[in-house]
């Protein structure tokens, strides 16, 4: 049995299993947004490190895809969890308090996407400038017309 | 010599920021954040209650700029993000292409990309020794790890034409093949660093004021790694043995062998122990490459216009830094739906904040220094 | 008196020691950028007079012409005043060094004792540049150099104390002379000759034990702010000191002008770069150490050896 299928147990949840060698993937589950927290829960004591947390915008299906990615120190079992949202105003639960490496990736996601992660210590932007009011990697995006917003 | 074992921290019962606090703002031009990096320090005298990273400041929104190219015309910016192990972001993108695509790939090819990509890791490795003992004041070592890397870049020069950001990669194999003079090249490299890493261990690692400088300063302990996400030599230091390298093995690295350094103590120390014998392992590596270096073609057929089908992949390889994942997700056509770049330095950093907390701020700049962070693939 | 002879006299010195200080400034950072580029693969300056020497006074023409920037929320007096600070007393400590029984600006009774506390001032003008420039670094610059101070200045008078008792006088001249009828103090005081060679190190500022200017990181510490010709003033102040402690060093510890062959002053000047080219290999072969460490192997270490050192130099003498 595979790290992944250890510490999912209890959530009665069976990962779709992918092929490793096409994509690169061990485990992928798709999730309601309350399962999230208990289910990292299970993936922190059980040991999996946080690759990384971002998303998927599909403007055809009008779905924002929440990605959380982990992975095992001991034996390599990459996990995708994927959390599906309108992608009007999606909403995704922080799990900050759990991996305190999320909140990095979730400030970045948050203003790459306009997610709001509920819960989240820290809500400032990261990469972006402070004074940006657009979410670069929306498909919907439209290049903002060229402007200097003065000299810092 | 000097008296004190652990390194000195500030009690943080009281830590609440106000108003009259020496706030430092260390960068974005620094010279010991070695780019632009700017950290926000709330201090009590030298003591460091506080320290908030603020990134962006070579943001270039490189996943944006990848869904508006080709595949192929991302290659070239994966040079542009991590500049000290530019082949290493080579590999995982080729790689990644290759997968989806399930494109073959010659093994003189392979043996090429990991044997430049080895020295790479060297070269990288040497620049982060000689930027390290800067950061701790040492001026010297910086030049003579310059002068190793320098015969090393000369040698890459000759091969891919350029001495930093390599694009030397291709799907299906590497840009150009190796001759006689290249590895003539690299085995005289082997040999120099043969008699050169010992005198590195001699004049540095046994030097009394660089063992209490680094020893017990930065301690990741092994329960904070996972959290945060924590790979390559920052993790090695707490020792965890993770290396992409063995744990998803890709390339002909299954077949090469060599050992993962890992060091117990967590500090600064072990992260640098951690580098200098990787280097030696990395030598190890070129070796054998140098010796089953197999005939045959560099580059099997792939198609001119290269449209993966649709579905998504993802793809690590370890960097100097750590494990570079990057995941895409191909709607069938010329361009990329969506490319994410898991960058080791990145979630490296992250964890500076809790370690700066009650530092002093010179040691606050050697356990930067010890993160070998380089700031264009944290902006990205 | 003031007669004619004494007037020729004074000029002649301040001449005389500008000189030193200017020739010296100029050897000195030639000397340390060859010692430093033959230590790191390099070749260090080459292009600019015979084997690079008159590169310096090409860079000292540079700073000169220069522009002074004064932060806007500099205070301008201070600002000005502390690099003056800095350079004037090392000038004046000069003026008791004998180069050789006969060449010496002016004799002092207390001569040793006039440069301990010139000596101080440095550290003042330090302070002044930190506080004056409204800088973060500068000022956190200028604290290290006077915590600093403390952890060292007590150790250095203690090993200069056991030199007081051999020698039995403050004239410099006369401690070289006291040397003559014996033999160099170096072998009667090694742990006080150490220390002292430690001690100076620190005393000008020198890595492994630059805090004050800690580039790394404080940027350049207390000088930060400082461009132009008064950044290169700091520059003088601290390669004039280290020609004063040095010099201070050979005359206590080494005999000063004495020696074999040579006429005095040429040993002085062997003996005084034989000390600069120690203060250089330090500096490009150590790592810096941390401000607290520094502080306490000042107090835990240095004072406690300097101090039995000296109480043991006083027992013998007083059985003697």
């Amino acid at each position: 049995m595979s790290l992944i299928e250890t510490a999912l147990n209890k959530h009665s949840l069976s990962p779709e299993p992918l092929e490793y060698s096409a994509t690169g993937l061990h485990a992928k589950i798709v999730i309601k947004g309350d399962q999230l927290k208990p289910i990292c829960r299970s993936l922190y004591s059980a040991g999996f490190f946080l690759e990384t947390v971002t998303a998927v915008d599909n403007l055809s299906t009008e779905i924002m895809q929440g990605l959380w990615f982990f992975n095992h120190y001991k034996e390599s079992s990459r996990l995708m969890i994927v959390i599906e949202a309108s992608r009007k105003n999606p909403v995704f639960p922080s799990i900050g308090v759990l991996y305190p490496g999320a909140i990095w990736h979730e400030r970045e996601a948050a203003e790459f996407f306009g997610i709001t992660y509920e819960g989240s210590k820290d809500q400032r932007g990261l990469l972006l400038p402070e004074d940006v009011n657009f979410h670069p990697l929306r498909k919907d995006f439209k290049r903002p017309e060229h402007q200097i917003t003065g000299i810092h | 010599m000097f008296e004190s074992q652990t390194a000195p921290t500030y009690h943080l019962e009281t830590v609440e920021e106000q108003e009259n606090d020496f706030i430092l703002n260390l960068g974005p031009q620094h010279p010991g954040t070695h780019g632009v990096l700017r950290v926000i320090l709330h201090m009590d005298g030298e003591y460091i209650l506080t320290a908030d990273p603020v990134l962006g400041y070579g943001h270039r929104m490189q996943e944006k700029i990848a869904e508006n190219m080709t595949w192929s015309q991302v290659l070239p910016y994966m040079a542009r993000m991590d500049y000290l192990s530019a082949l290493s972001y080579n590999q995982a993108w080729v790689c990644l292409v290759e997968k989806m695509c399930e494109y073959e790939v010659p093994r003189r090819a392979e043996y090429i990309r990991v044997l430049t990509t080895e020295l790479n890791r060297i070269s990288s490795h040497l620049l982060w020794f000689g930027a390290f003992l800067l950061d701790l004041g040492a001026f010297t070592p910086f030049l003579h790890a310059f002068e190793d890397r320098e015969t090393l870049l000369d040698l890459l020069e000759s091969l891919t034409g350029s001495r930093l950001t390599y694009c030397f990669f291709r799907f299906g194999g590497v840009g150009a093949d190796v001759d006689a003079a290249f590895l003539r090249g690299a085995q005289d490299f082997v040999k120099q660093m043969h008699t050169k890493l010992p005198r590195y261990h001699e004049l540095v690692t046994g030097n009394v004021i660089f063992r209490e400088r680094t020893r017990d300063v930065g301690v990741i302990l092994p329960f904070d790694t996972w959290g945060y996400g924590l790979s390559g030599p920052v993790l090695r230091g707490s020792g965890e043995q993770y290396d992409v390298r063995t744990s998803e093995p890709y390339s002909i690295y299954p077949e090469l062998d060599f050992n993962v350094p890992v060091e117990q103590s967590g500090d600064c120390l072990a992260r640098y122990l951690v580098r200098l014998n990787e280097i030696d392992e990395s030598l190890k590596i070129i070796e054998q490459t140098l010796a089953n270096m197999p005939e045959g073609p560099i580059k099997s057929k792939v198609p001119k216009i290269i449209k993966p089908p649709e579905g998504e992949a993802s793809m690590a390889v370890e960097t100097p830094r750590g494990e570079l994942m990057i995941y895409a997700v191909s709607d069938g056509g010329k361009v990329p739906y969506r490319v994410k770049y898991r960058v080791p330095s990145f979630a490296n950093l992250s964890i500076f904040s809790k370690m700066a907390r009650g530092q002093l701020l010179a040691d606050a700049l050697a356990i930067l220094g010890s993160l070998d962070l380089v700031i264009p693939e944290i902006d990205r | 008196m003031i007669t004619e002879i004494s007037i020729m006299r004074t000029l002649l010195s301040i001449l005389g020691i500008t000189l030193v200080v200017g020739v010296n400034a100029i050897f000195v950072v030639w000397f340390e950028r060859k010692v430093a580029g033959h230590m790191q693969y390099r070749l260090g300056p080459t292009e600019v007079g015979p084997a690079g020497l008159l590169q310096t006074v090409a860079d000292g023409l540079k700073l000169v012409s220069k522009q002074i920037i004064f932060p806007q929320s500099a205070d301008k007096p201070i600002f000005i005043l502390a690099p003056i600070i800095c350079l004037v007393p090392v000038f004046i400590a000069l003026l008791p060094v004998p180069f050789s029984a006969t060449w010496q600006a002016h004799e002092l009774d207390m001569g040793l004792l006039l440069v301990i506390a010139l000596g101080l001032l440095n550290t003042l003008g330090i302070l002044l540049a930190g506080w004056g420039c409204d800088n973060k670094y500068a000022l956190l610059g200028a604290s290290r150099a006077v915590a600093q101070i403390l952890a060292y200045k007590i150790p250095l008078l203690l090993c200069i104390l056991p030199i007081i008792l051999l020698a039995g006088t403050f004239s410099l001249r006369e401690i070289v002379l006291v040397q003559e009828q014996s033999t160099w103090f170096a072998l009667y005081q090694p742990v006080g000759f150490l220390i002292y060679l430690i001690a100076i190190t620190l005393e000008t500022n020198r890595s492994p034990f630059d805090f004050a200017e800690a580039e790394s990181e404080l940027v350049a510490g207390f000088h930060t702010e400082y461009s132009g010709m008064m950044f290169s003033l700091f520059f003088l102040a601290e390669y004039t000191y280290m020609l004063v402690a040095s010099a201070i060093a050979s005359i206590l510890f080494l005999g000063g002008w004495l020696g074999p062959f040579f006429p005095g002053p040429v040993w002085m000047l062997i003996k005084i770069y034989f000390f600069l080219f120690l203060m250089m290999w330090f500096r490009w072969t150590f790592p810096r150490v941390r401000v607290d460490q520094m502080l306490s192997f000042g107090w835990k270490i240095l004072l406690p050896i300097s101090l039995l050192n000296f109480l043991i130099t006083a027992g013998v003498m007083a059985a003697l």
